[in-house]
């Protein structure tokens, strides 16, 4: 039923015929067992049954939000802590399973320091293993991929070891894992990083002895531009039909067709018309505020880790990737 | 019929991987009868059958900490779960460690992941 | 515009199921009269006959009709020239009546758990909230969907006297009370405002004295486990640690292909093949000269009523009465309502002995001793303790027999 309620204000002004195909339409998936989330966010705070009601979320006991605007250190909360935004996807949300979580999780980063890191920095994680000679296993690669939110959230390491690829899923909130270092924290050209699969290894092999790299206070978070050349096919997934910045794909006529490229399913070049691009991908500023409090109380209580939090702050960090500086081979 | 690179010092291994056809699995030792980390199997190798120990997966693992490789690797063993080589050229998982199959197998290995 | 007493408005709201409000004259302005419930379409007469609380069970959907002791749910509404003024006020009146103790006789005898018979306590009726995950002790990883039990009380509970009557008229199966043994119990969730809602079904609601609900389940209850109407239910009603079943209706697909219902192959993509790619093959032919029964086909997908047994309960919140259940696979979307008992399955009733089962027939809270925010299983990893080590693991020899036995010979 969700999307009903974001088309509902548009289709009363524009097609008020429309309005019941949608209800038709939505009427037929048979979410009839459920109760809509404004409602049930409504029952929660409602003071009707007050004699079988814990206290909630939306209750009176909430805190009040700051209506002051946000610090710049505030701002890059969305960097820093990237896993404590929800779920967009309107659908899965619910506002008390967000707030448990973030108990959560917020109680496990009390146990160890888990710092900020970008998918393409190298980092090293230590798991504690029961059969291993020191009970403990230590891997050292690249940040290929982020997924996932909240508690769920899980970030995957590359390296090439005795000339084998080698990649390890971890979970971010995995008790047994014993720390997480950043030896070198930098972004790349792209998001994803899966393309490294089928580059040759010298783009993926990281010494186990890696010295770690320290930023000084004022710098910008500094971003690789390198390029990195693919192998010839078969690959793992069509590279050349997905929109990346960091690859050089081999030199073969059909790859620089249009049309060829046109075809594939993730060419999408009205998303430069699409309004509502930026509303579906990010949560509204009063749930952003919510979240924002959290951290900051988190950030008050750990007082002997306030030199990471205050050496963490003064770094600069954009969204925006530069672009490609003008090659001067051209004549 | 999964193609698998034989991660191995043995005199079949290096025959294998150098003849024409790749080794393939033909039978998995499974009631599930899906091969994963650990699992003994019968290979087709050069023309002959030999059991193995699947050592590394391409597959990717949701369940976080077990390590996939780019390639599918094993290990030929005989009938006792000996390697026929003394030695494995590449990194293998760690959770073998705790594995039945897998006991002599580790004594060989130098690298875990 | 009038102002109404708050004597006179209380009169209305406490004979709210009656017909004649308007006759006692008590209000001259009808508007505020009609802002509760249409006056007009009121029937004293019939609708306290048998009313089906079947609201949630499961029916088959695709020739459904409803019984004929259907109550009607939505209905009355508000009047939209009613004064702002007014409404708030109303608002208040209804605060203030069912902000009493709901109890309206004297509180009933409570059972006592009985080794040697039947215990069969009546379950909750919670919301499916989505799934996180959690860790055990020994580092296992496991998957948990929360479920929240959001304003439930008992409503109405039906001796097995009456239910036997009921069977001998409609000819219902007299297995499900266990002949006779068993009452029915009706527990509802998610107050809200009775100014939604038709007369007939805010008649439900007049003994047990809360607020009408949402939704309605009943559940068979044995005759030591019977529990006065107008009792809260809390998550606190189970134990962390025991199984329990939870059953509620899938996702709704609508009409899908063969391919997504059922999984077949299709068609090839290309070779020649025309309007042959989504499609199954023969239904099949033979002697009978039609397709057999239960053939699988396109159709209505999802939407069913589905169970699932022996899920352990691996946490429980008080504060905000939660349940953290094994398992991601819980039939349904989120925020679709589920239906929890206790598991049928012996691993669960080996558990209950005389000195330790589940609080019976419920959770009553004591005001005098606080219960802890939250509960734990033991094998459930804390986020709060410290990182797992593995430091007092013993690592076993591995032991496995090496070739065949061989036996021995008789000397």
């Amino acid at each position: 039923m969700f999307q009903l309620y974001e088309k509902i204000p548009y289709l009363l002004a524009r097609q008020p015929n429309a309005l019941k195909q949608t209800i038709q339409t939505i009427a037929a998936r048979n979410y009839t067992n459920t109760v809509p989330n404004r409602i049930l966010e409504k029952a929660r705070r409602s003071k009707l049954g007050a004699a079988a009601k814990g206290p909630s979320v939306g209750s009176d006991e909430r805190p009040k939000l700051e209506q002051a605007e946000y610090s710049q250190a505030e701002r890059d909360y969305k960097y820093i802590y990237p896993d404590f935004l929800p779920n967009p996807v309107y659908y899965f949300r619910d506002k008390i399973r967000e707030k448990l979580e973030r108990i959560d999780m917020i109680n496990r980063r009390k146990q160890i320091t888990i710092p900020e890191f970008y998918v393409g920095s190298i980092m090293a994680v230590t798991v504690s293993d029961p059969y291993a000679p020191g009970k403990s296993n230590r891997f050292v690669g690249i940040c290929i991929r982020r997924d996932e939110y909240g508690l769920k959230h899980s970030f995957t390491l590359r390296n090439v070891i005795d000339g084998l690829g080698v990649e390890i899923m971890y979970d971010l909130y995995n008790p047994t894992i014993r720390s997480i270092e950043v030896l070198k924290l930098e972004k790349r050209l792209d998001d994803n990083l899966s393309y490294l699969q089928d580059s040759p290894p010298e783009y993926s092999t990281i010494p186990f002895d890696f010295e770690p790299v320290k930023l000084l206070p004022g710098m910008k978070v500094p971003v690789n531009m390198t390029k990195v050349p693919l192998k010839n096919k078969p690959w793992r997934h069509a590279w050349d039909r997905k929109a990346l910045r960091g690859v050089i794909l081999p030199e073969i006529k059909r790859y620089q067709h249009e049309e060829y490229m046109n075809s594939s399913s993730d060419f999408k070049p009205y998303e430069k018309w699409d309004l509502m691009k930026n509303y579906r991908e990010t949560i509204h500023d009063d749930d952003h505020r919510e979240i924002v409090q959290d951290i900051k109380k988190f950030e008050s209580e750990i007082t002997d880790k306030q030199e990471i939090v205050t050496a963490a702050k003064k770094l600069v960090r954009t969204r925006h990737i530069p672009k490609e500086t003008p090659s001067n081979e051209k004549k | 019929m999964s193609r698998m690179k034989i991660v191995d010092d043995s005199k079949l291994a290096r025959d294998g991987m150098a003849y024409k056809r790749a080794p393939k699995i033909i039978h998995v030792y499974n009631k599930k009868r899906i091969g994963s980390i650990g699992d003994t199997v019968l290979l087709a190798v050069k023309g002959q059958k030999q059991k193995a120990i699947i050592v590394g997966c391409k597959n990717y693992n949701r369940k976080g900490g077990i390590p996939n490789f780019d390639t599918n690797n094993c290990v030929l063993v005989d009938d006792q779960n000996t390697p026929l080589g003394s030695r494995v050229t590449v990194p293998i998982p760690a959770s073998l460690r705790s594995h039945p199959n897998c006991t002599k197998l580790i004594a060989l290995a130098t690298n875990f992941v | 515009m009038l102002k109404l007493n708050i004597q006179s408005a209380r009169a209305i709201l406490s004979s709210l199921t009656h017909a004649n409000v308007v006759k006692t004259g008590l209000v001259n302005d009808t508007n505020l009269v009609t802002s509760y419930y249409l006056t007009n379409k009121l029937d004293t007469q019939s609708h306290n006959f048998s009313i089906n609380y079947q609201q949630v069970a499961y029916y088959r959907r695709n020739n459904f009709t409803r019984p004929f002791n259907w109550v009607k749910r939505r209905g009355g509404g508000y009047d939209e020239n009613i004064n702002t003024d007014n409404k708030e006020f109303l608002n208040q009146v209804l605060l203030d009546k069912y902000s009493e103790s709901p109890l309206k006789e004297a509180p009933w005898k409570k059972g006592e758990y009985n080794a040697n018979s039947i215990n069969k306590r009546l379950g909750l009726l919670g919301i499916k909230l989505g799934s996180i995950p959690q860790w055990t002790k020994d580092g296992k990883k496991i998957h948990t969907t929360l479920i929240q039990v959001l304003d439930n009380h008992v409503i109405d509970y039906i001796p097995p006297e009456v239910l036997i009557e009921r069977n001998n008229i409609y000819n219902s199966n007299a297995k499900r009370t266990k002949n006779g043994n068993l009452g029915m119990a009706i527990v509802g969730a998610i107050s809200s405002d009775p100014r939604n809602y038709t007369p007939q079904y805010l008649d439900i609601f007049k003994n047990a004295g809360v607020p009408p609900k949402r939704k309605l389940t009943k559940f068979m209850v044995s005759q030591n486990a019977v529990v006065q109407p107008g009792t809260p239910l809390y998550a606190a009603h189970f134990r962390v640690g025991d199984y329990i079943d939870v059953g509620s209706h899938t996702i709704g697909f609508g009409f899908q292909g063969v391919m997504k219902r059922w999984g077949f192959k299709g068609g090839p993509r290309s070779h020649g093949s025309t309007k042959f790619h989504r499609k199954r093959g023969t239904i099949g032919s033979g002697r009978d000269r039609r397709p057999i029964k239960g053939m699988k086909m396109a159709g209505r997908m999802g939407s069913k009523w589905r169970q699932l047994m022996g899920l352990k309960i691996w946490r429980i919140n008080n504060k905000y009465n939660i349940l953290y259940i094994h398992g991601p696979v819980i039939p349904g979307p989120t925020h679709s309502y589920v239906r929890i008992t206790d598991s049928c399955l012996p691993k669960n009733r080996e558990r209950f002995t005389a000195e330790s089962h589940p609080p019976f027939p419920t959770y009553y809270p004591d005001q005098n001793q606080a219960i802890a925010e939250e509960f734990f299983d033991e094998e459930l990893h804390k986020y709060t303790d410290p990182t797992i080590t593995f430091e007092t693991f013993e690592v076993k020899k591995i032991t496995k027999r090496d070739g065949a036995k061989i036996a021995r010979i008789k000397s």
